[in-house]
This record gives structure tokens, sequence and C-alpha cells, in this order.
């Protein structure tokens, strides 16, 4: 079975070779049938892929431990779902995993190109049989998932149980689904560069991916960041760490991609800053995958000792360095007819949204590679922490929430004193209301206070576009308030999905905002029946339980929440302690309201029935996963595909607001 | 990025946001950088940099000592061949145990124990287990 699935990596990795090759030569020589080729190739790569993906799966669910990966990830004790997971919880299964996607989308992308725009097709098929044949290699020479022992052990270590959760289980591939999804757009217009299409094609081919890529991107972000806050205990969400910075920036050049696209749709302008965004987030994709991989940062070695890092970063290097020749050796064909007209309009807004984002992704980008970068340059070892993080990208945060709002209340081209005068009035006043209603109210926080204004300002342009898009439509159709809206939502799904992601990202907003300021905390130790007070709770603690279950110790601290008397009910806060090993879990106390988080730990406990708890109260967390929700909804509207055929670009006149226009 | 006419206003605009960054990441940098160092530079005094430090190494077992509530931590971290104690309060991550490789923020106190303020353990099974071979000090 090892043989088989070794066998068939070797074979899919000579296939992919083989389809980079003939795509090369079939672009090359104008020969079709040998592009055909290539990509029937790619198709059964992906089949052997399948099939080596299915004997580890069959190895991990029957727990044979003659594999060395199933000897690591698996335990006889684990849950039979977590033996799936296990799959990608290894470096070697996640590699595994990251070619088995790749191939998935490039068999689609592959179908969908050849029958749009059949002259991308032999650059798209070369471009994914490189990346494949890169993978495929790490996977047959460097981190083999088929290693065998042949005296197996009776039992296998398991996974760390830190892994053993519902958002870690889901984590990991839904992060690759958005790390591998932005292959294809890197494919789409290496392809269009390639063959010199200057029309912008290509780049809005690779819009739908782009966005497909980002959603994943987010919901990764958003589980990795609910993993963190319920099982890691130590009451946060995000700690600036590399492997979480790997995905966020990816996430943010992609972002700014899918801000940019819309004005080179709409007024046919940027193309070269278009196509060096794909490139870039591609190349974050894979510098994203070697980060989570080898652990080099967070590690107290150096670059060279992971076996890995060479070949990850030898690779990135190459495609990078072949990527921007060839954006170098087109950039004149790429130059846009249009230029930007005033420093006042959509356009501009946009356009400094995107510099603002890129801004952000190379100060998160920095911070990560500080310990390595600093050593090369001074020859010591330095690192920035969360301090550094939360210093830079804060106020540039701030700004991009002010454009969010800016943005959609800016006509394109050119915006008149007037049209100013009436677009900021309404959502300027929201703004500002809700400052001095704060303010009264008692929050004395200025960066919170600003904040939430600025909150308040964006949402209440998106009211405004919405109640505008409503009123137009009612004035002419005539229909009833919430027909009007669904029709309007529907037939015009990239914009109100995309206003609806910004109403997702606003509640995100307010809850990092809401439980980075004002979340308050404590450590105390406990004698049973005694009870402590924090924020407006307060929790009693009832005394320790102990029980024995699968090879485990649990402790629980019985404790109760109470608010102003009312009795909240228990909240128990666990911690597991593990026979074999040294292992522990913490399973925290939450109690979760749309207000605040009260939030409880297990530190510690005495022979005398003492516990020592960390207590917390965050406010508005719910918030954030609230927003992930709305981004989901927002970003599925403005996924579902056109049936009508694309609409003719109009180019609108200046100042003008049109309902369907992007 | 290379058109003919951009208004003023907007490549001033731009111009701003690099300007910006640039102070912030100046500031940030003043802030929150701490130095890298080994047990035996910190052992060493003169050879180690002022400041709150960044202390890698592996958690020396046998040396993990709580109080009877819990809350404060104390063990030693070694490079190999030299060992220095340590002294923590705090959350300590699950994954924190003896012969497991550590990173701990925070200064050498004038009784030669470091005081972290910070303590990171290394998952592992989520990164790739460094080879001891080459854990060289220094």
């Amino acid at each position: 079975m090892a043989d088989l699935g070794r066998f068939s990596l070797l074979a899919a990795l000579v296939l992919a070779l083989y389809a980079l090759a003939a795509a090369a030569l079939g672009g090359r020589g104008r020969r079709p049938e040998l592009v055909t080729s290539a990509a029937r190739a790619l198709v059964a790569v992906a089949a052997l892929e399948a099939l080596a993906a299915g004997m580890l799966i069959v190895a991990l669910v029957r727990r044979d431990y003659t594999f060395a990966y199933v000897v690591a990830h698996v335990r006889d004790a684990q849950a039979l779902g977590y033996d799936l997971t296990a799959f990608w919880s290894g470096m070697e299964g996640s590699l595994l995993l990251w070619a088995l996607i790749l191939s998935g989308y490039t068999l689609v992308a592959v179908r969908s190109v050849a029958r749009t725009r059949p002259l991308l097709l032999p650059g798209v098929v070369g471009v994914c049989a490189g990346v494949a044949a890169f993978f495929l290699f790490m996977l047959t020479a460097v981190t083999p998932p088929f290693v065998t022992a042949p005296f197996p052990p009776a039992d296998g270590q398991g996974m760390n149980p830190l892994l053993l959760n519902p958002w870690m289980a889901i984590h990991p591939p839904t992060l690759y689904l958005g790390f591998v999804g932005l292959t294809i757009p890197f494919a789409v217009v290496v392809a269009s560069l390639l063959t010199g299409a200057a029309d912008e094609g290509g780049v809005l081919l690779a819009r739908r991916w782009m966005l497909w890529a980002w959603y994943c991107l987010s919901m990764g972000l958003m589980f990795g960041a609910k993993w963190s806050y319920v099982v890691l205990g130590w009451g946060g969400y995000w700690a600036w760490d590399p492997v979480e910075n790997a995905a966020l920036m990816p996430w943010l050049v992609s972002t700014a991609f899918l801000h940019s696209v819309l004005i080179q749709e709409r007024r046919a302008m940027l193309q070269q800053w278009t196509v060096v965004l794909v490139v870039l987030a591609f190349g974050l994709s894979i510098f994203g995958t070697f980060l989570t991989r080898s652990g080099v940062l967070s590690s107290v070695h150096s670059f060279t000792q992971s076996p890995l890092g060479g070949y990850f970063l030898g690779f990135l290097a190459l495609s990078m360095v072949a990527a921007f020749a060839l954006v170098a050796w087109r950039w004149e064909a790429l130059r846009s007819e249009h230029t930007l007209e005033s420093a006042l309009s959509r356009e501009s807004a946009f356009l400094l949204n995107n510099v603002v984002f890129l801004a952000v992704a190379f100060a998160v980008f920095l911070g990560t590679v500080f310990p390595v970068l600093s050593e090369v340059v001074t020859g010591r070892r330095m690192n920035v922490g969360p301090p550094f993080f939360d210093h830079v990208v804060t106020p540039l945060g701030v700004v991009l929430l002010l454009l969010m709002g800016v943005g959609p209340l800016l006509p394109w081209r050119r915006a008149s004193a007037a049209s100013l005068r009436t677009n900021f009035l309404a959502p300027g006043a929201v703004g500002i209301l809700l400052a001095l209603g704060l303010l009264v109210a008692g929050m004395r926080a200025p960066g919170a206070v600003l904040a939430f204004a600025l909150c308040g300002f964006v949402a209440g342009t998106v009211i405004l576009e919405f109640v505008r898009g409503v009123r137009v439509r009612r004035a002419h159709q005539g229909d009833g308030p919430v027909r009007a809206l669904a029709a309007l939502v529907l037939q015009h799904r990239r914009r109100y999905g995309g206003y609806i992601v910004h109403l997702g990202i606003l509640l995100l907003f307010c809850g990092v905002t809401g439980s980075s300021v004002f979340s308050t905390q404590r450590l105390v130790t406990l004698r049973a029946g005694e009870a402590v007070d924090v924020g407006e709770y307060r929790v009693r603690y009832d005394g320790l339980r102990q029980s024995t279950g699968s090879g485990a110790l649990v402790i629980t601290a019985a404790l109760r929440a109470f608010s102003g008397g009312r009795d909240l009910g228990p909240l128990d806060a666990r911690r597991t302690l593990f026979l074999t090993g040294e292992d522990s879990t913490t399973e925290i106390g939450l109690r979760s309201t749309p207000r605040d988080d009260l939030y409880v730990t297990l530190v510690g406990w005495t022979a005398g029935g003492d516990a020592t708890l960390r207590l917390l109260v965050n406010p508005l967390v719910l918030w954030i996963w609230a927003g992930g929700l709305v981004l989901t909804a927002g970003a599925a509207i403005a996924m579902v595909p056109d049936r009508r055929p694309a609409r003719v670009r109009e180019i609108a006149p200046a100042g003008a607001w049109s309902p369907g226009g992007l | 990025m290379t058109t003919p006419a951009r208004p003023v206003a907007f490549v001033t605009g731009v111009v701003a946001v690099i300007l910006a960054l640039a102070y912030l990441v100046y500031g940030g940098i003043q802030q929150g950088a701490t130095y890298w160092v080994t047990v035996g530079e910190l052992r060493h005094k003169n050879s180690a940099p002022p400041g709150p430090v960044r202390l890698g190494g592996t958690v020396v077992p046998g040396s993990v000592a709580w109080d009877p509530s819990h809350q404060h931590l104390r063990f030693a971290v070694t490079d190999g061949v030299d060992a220095i104690p340590v002294r923590y309060s705090g959350v300590v991550p699950d994954i924190f145990a003896e012969g497991r490789q550590v990173v701990v923020e925070g200064r050498l106190t004038a009784d030669g124990v470091f005081a972290a303020t910070t303590l990171l353990a290394k998952c592992p099974t989520k990164y790739n287990p460094a080879d001891p071979q080459k854990q060289v000090p220094g």
C-alpha cells in the first residue's frame, strides 16, 4: 500500500513535468494537440494524487502503524473523526492536501479557460503543472508521506491534544483552499502576459478565483482565531504569531486586488497594478505555506536548518523573479488608456485604499521576518512582538476604515462640491452623533471613540447606498420595499454583496476595538465558597471535582456566575491532564453575550482544594464571529455567477450616481 | 503606476501613507524590538545586550517547580551547556513541559534569575521538530 502511494506520487511528478514541457512546447509552437495532451496529463496527475491521498486516508483510518505518518498523528484512543483530520495535521499530509486541492482547482480552471479563452490555455496549464511539480517533488524527495517502518509500534503517538478540536480540524483545509486558490489567478495572469493579450480579460477571469480564495482565507483566519480563543486559554484570538501573519498577508493583498480590479473593470485603469497584486498574492501564498510548515521564525534556529526551507525559498525566488521579469517585459502593453482625473474621486479613494492595504501587508511582512532581517543586517537576531504590530497596524486600520466609508460616497472620475455635501451629510452626522453619544455615556478612550464613530459613519454610508438603490427602484418599478431590496441585491450581486461584506468587516472592527480596549482581567486564588468580582460579574468558586476518563485526569473547578444578584448558571473551567506524556489541555468556562464574554481559565490548584483562576471580561467578542457570518453572506451573494452575458462597460458621466454601476 | 499626469493631491496622499508607514515602523521597532540571546551569552554578561531580551532554550528536566497555588512558576532553561533559572507568573501554555523548547521574554535580574514576562512553548506537532544535533549554542 505504501509502495502504491509512493509510486503514484512519483508517476504524478513525472506527468506534471511532462505537462509543463508539453504546454511550453505546445504554446510556443502553436501546436494545440500538445497542449491538449498536457491538460490530459494534469487530469491523470489529479487522479494519481487522489489515489495517494486515498492510500493515506485508509492507512490513517485503519491505524496502520507501519506508516511513520500514522504513528506520528494517530493513536488508538483518538476519535475516528480526528484520524481523518490527522491527514493535514502534519507537514507531509498537508503538502499532499495542497497538491490535491491545486489539481482539483486546475481541472476546473482548465475547463473554463478552454471554453472562454483558449489562447490562455498553454500558459494556465504550464503554470499549474509547474506548481504541481514543485509540490510533488517535495512529496517524493523531501517530505515523503509514505515512509514505513519494519517494526511497527503497538500504538501511535497521536496528535497533540491541542489540535483535537473541531475548529482546528477545519482551519487548515479552509486556509489551504485559500492559499492554493491564489495559484489560479497567478496562472491566468502569467498566461495572458505570455500571450501578450493586453486585453484585460485575463485579470477579470482571475477575479472570480481571487474572490473565492479571499473568502476561504477570511474563513481560515476566522476559524484559527476562534480556535486560539476557545482552546489556548490565554483570552485572546490574535497574537501576531508568524503562522497567523502568514495567512494575513495574502489576505491583505487579495483584498487590495478585489478593490483595484473594480476600477480596472469600470474605468479601464490600473492594469499594471492589478497584475502586480496577483503575482504578489501568489508569492505570499507560497511564503505562507513555507512559514506555517517550517516554523523557522518561531524557532530559535536559523533559516537554513530546515531542509524544507531551502527548497521553498528557492521555488519562491524562482517564481517571483520569472513572474516579475514577465511583468516588466509587458509593462508598456499593460499601460491603461485612462488616468486618474481628480484626487477627489472614487478611483482615487480605491487606489489609496490599495496603497494602505499594501502598507499594512508590508508592515506585517517586516515584523514577521524581522528576526531574520535583523540577523542579516546587524548580526544579532532581534524580534518584534505584538506591540510593534499594534503600533503600526492600528492607525493604518483606522485609515482603511475611513476610506471604506469615503469610497462609495465619492462619484467616479470627479466629485463636485454639491455632490460631496449631499453624500456626506447623513453618514457624517451618524458618525458624529455616535461619537457624542459615546462621550456622553462616559467612554473616554479616544481611540475607541474614533473607531466606533468611524464604524457608525461607514455603516451610514452602506445603509445610504441601500436606501438610495431601493428608492430608485421603487420609483421606477413601483415595488414594495422588501421586494425592491431583494431585487436590487440580486441584480447587482457584486456591488451589494460587497457592501454586505463591508458590514461584516464593521462588526469585526467593533469587536476587535471593544475587546482590545475594554478588556478587564484578574488572576486570583480562591478557597471553595469564595467569590470574586470581575467587571460587572461575580464568579463563585464551589470547589474542585476530579474525574478520570480515556487515559486522562480531568480537574474541574465548579464555578457559578452572577450578575447583579442574578444567577447566570454554571461556568465550569477544566483542565485535562493526559496520563501518557506531559500534555494537558485547557477547557475554558465561557459565557458569551452580545455585550461581553465572561472567560475563565483554571490556571492551577492546591492539594487543599484552592483554585487559581484567570478571569477576563472581553466586550463585543461575539461581534467578531457575527462579522464572519455576515461576511459569508455577502461573499456568497457576490460569488453567485451571473447568468446574463457580461454587460458592456460604460463610462459614467462625471458626478453621476448609478444604482447598477460598479 | 506610471501615467503622465496624476493629481498632485493624490500623489501627496500616497507619499503621506508611505511616510506614515516609515514613521510607524520606526516607532514600533524602537518600542518593541527585543534581542535574541542564548543562555551562554546571558551568562557572560558583557556580551548580552541591554534591556529586555528573548531567550530560547530547552526546559531542564526536573527543574520545573510551581508555588502551591500554581501562580508562580520556576524552571531552568539550557542551551545544552549552560543553564539559567527562570521565574514567571502568568498563563502557562498547555504544551509547556520539561524537555520541551521554550522562548522566554524578559530580563536578567541582579540575583541571576531571568524574570520572564512572556513564555512561549513550541508546539511539538505543529512545527517540524528541530534536529537536536544542530542545536549549536551561539
